[in-house]
């Protein structure tokens, strides 16, 4: 107070500001200079070529994968056309096969069947003969059975006649 | 200390210089005081915060790291956008510049502390080695030609005398202007809080039951003020350091 009521206009400290001013911002800017800023330039700069080659990578990559998702798929597309080729040629392969083998099925069915209706016509011809013969024989046997056992005679009908017309 | 002894509160007493170690070298009084410490303590933290929070390179920065790398980018890009390619030599003084500024003032905010740039005599070197350097810069870049930078072009030759010695003076005065706005910012902001805070001790003490609790309206102002404070120390190393990168493209580029 004594002095100047600003002890910014005290001169009696302005060598002494003056001085350490000096000699820490020289320190500082040595150090700063020397040492401090280009190591933060390089670590800086390092980070973006890390940065860059990272980008680099990845797009890299990103082509790979690419490439490779375009070869699946292309795998993918030739297996699948392929198993459809193999598919169309086994399935006329097999239809060919079963046309063949119904072609064979129904002429051996057709002989069969015109075996079994020939032989059929054959039985049943000589069943009707063999029926016709059973129905005289029964009718003969029923009249026999009946009648008498000459009641067919010739003589008997005759005589069987007249006893009838008498009465 | 006189004015805690007269009994009435000084609010420029925190800029008081106080002798820590006395030294006397040729004839002057060199002593390492209080300013000298906090100059000091300012480049030790600067030069912690740049060198020594740097571990191992690392590619993802501390956090500390990723301080150091904003204000070298912060500041780089300013001499970048300021002065140009020719501008990067200059680089790590400018750096030097703003970083020094900015934690003496940052410094200055912390109570009980000095604040080393609220002294005309520190920003005043400052300004004056710059004014110098840069002058030099321009002879050494354009020789005599340098001189065309006092003289505006198209303009009429009769008013060319008035303007040339106006251009002279303002040029002259940039040092002037340049230490001014920094001590005057610092030391305007630093009694303003001090007496304020005068306030409120005046008045939370006055042992008046209506007058204590109203301490609180200056103490609300302290607070926000301290805030603005902060944004001016910030603000006055900006303005100091991009300044500097004005005279410097000045000198390297004429108008």
């Amino acid at each position: 107070m004594s002095e100047s009521s600003m002890p910014q206009l005290n001169p009696e400290y302005f060598a002494s500001q003056i001085f350490w001013l000096i000699f820490s911002f020289a320190i500082l800017y040595i150090v700063m200079a020397k040492f401090a800023l280009p190591k933060i330039a390089n670590v800086i700069e390092s980070r973006e070529d890390i940065i860059a080659r990272d980008l680099e990578e990845a797009e890299n990559y990103k082509k790979d994968s690419e490439a490779t998702e375009l070869k699946y798929t292309n795998a993918i597309k030739e297996a699948q056309n392929k198993a459809s080729e193999t598919l169309a040629i086994s399935r006329e392969k097999l239809n060919k096969q079963i046309e063949a083998d119904k072609k064979a099925f129904d002429q051996e069915s057709a002989e069969l069947v015109s075996k079994f209706i020939a032989d059929l016509d054959m039985k049943k011809q000589k069943v009707l003969q063999d029926s016709e013969q059973i129905a005289n024989d029964v009718a003969i046997d029923i009249i026999n059975k009946i009648l008498g056992a000459d009641a067919l005679n010739q003589d008997n009908v005759k005589s069987s006649i007249k006893t009838m017309l008498k009465n | 200390m006189a004015a805690e002894k007269s009994g009435a509160p000084d609010p420029m007493h925190q800029f008081n210089i106080v002798e820590l170690i006395d030294i006397e070298l040729f004839g002057l009084n060199l002593s390492f005081t209080n300013s000298s410490l906090f100059m000091v303590f300012s480049v030790a933290l600067i030069i912690f915060l740049t060198l020594f929070s740097f571990n191992g390179r690392a590619t993802i920065p501390t956090r500390l790291q990723s301080v150091a790398e904003l204000s070298y980018e912060f500041v780089a890009k300013m001499v970048r956008d300021n002065v140009g390619d020719e501008g990067q030599k200059y680089f790590p003084f400018i750096f030097c510049l703003f970083m020094f500024v900015l934690f003496c003032n940052m410094l200055g905010m912390i109570p009980y502390t000095f604040t080393v740039t609220s002294h005309i005599i520190v920003t005043f070197a400052l300004a004056i080695v710059i004014f110098f350097g840069v002058t030099l810069i321009g002879f050494i870049m354009h020789g005599i030609k340098f001189f065309n930078f006092f003289v505006p072009s198209g303009v009429p030759k009769a008013l060319l005398p008035l303007l040339v010695v106006i251009e002279v003076i303002s040029y002259l005065t940039r040092p002037v202007s340049l230490s001014v706005r920094l001590f005057a910012n610092m030391m305007a902001g630093h009694t303003m809080l001090k007496v304020f805070g005068f306030f409120v001790a005046g008045m939370f003490f006055s042992g008046n039951l209506f007058i204590s609790p109203l301490g609180i309206a200056p103490l609300a102002f302290i607070v926000a003020f301290t805030g603005l404070e902060i944004l001016v120390a910030f603000l006055q190393a900006y303005v100091f350091a991009i300044l500097t990168c004005i005279y410097l493209n000045d000198s390297i580029h004429m108008h």
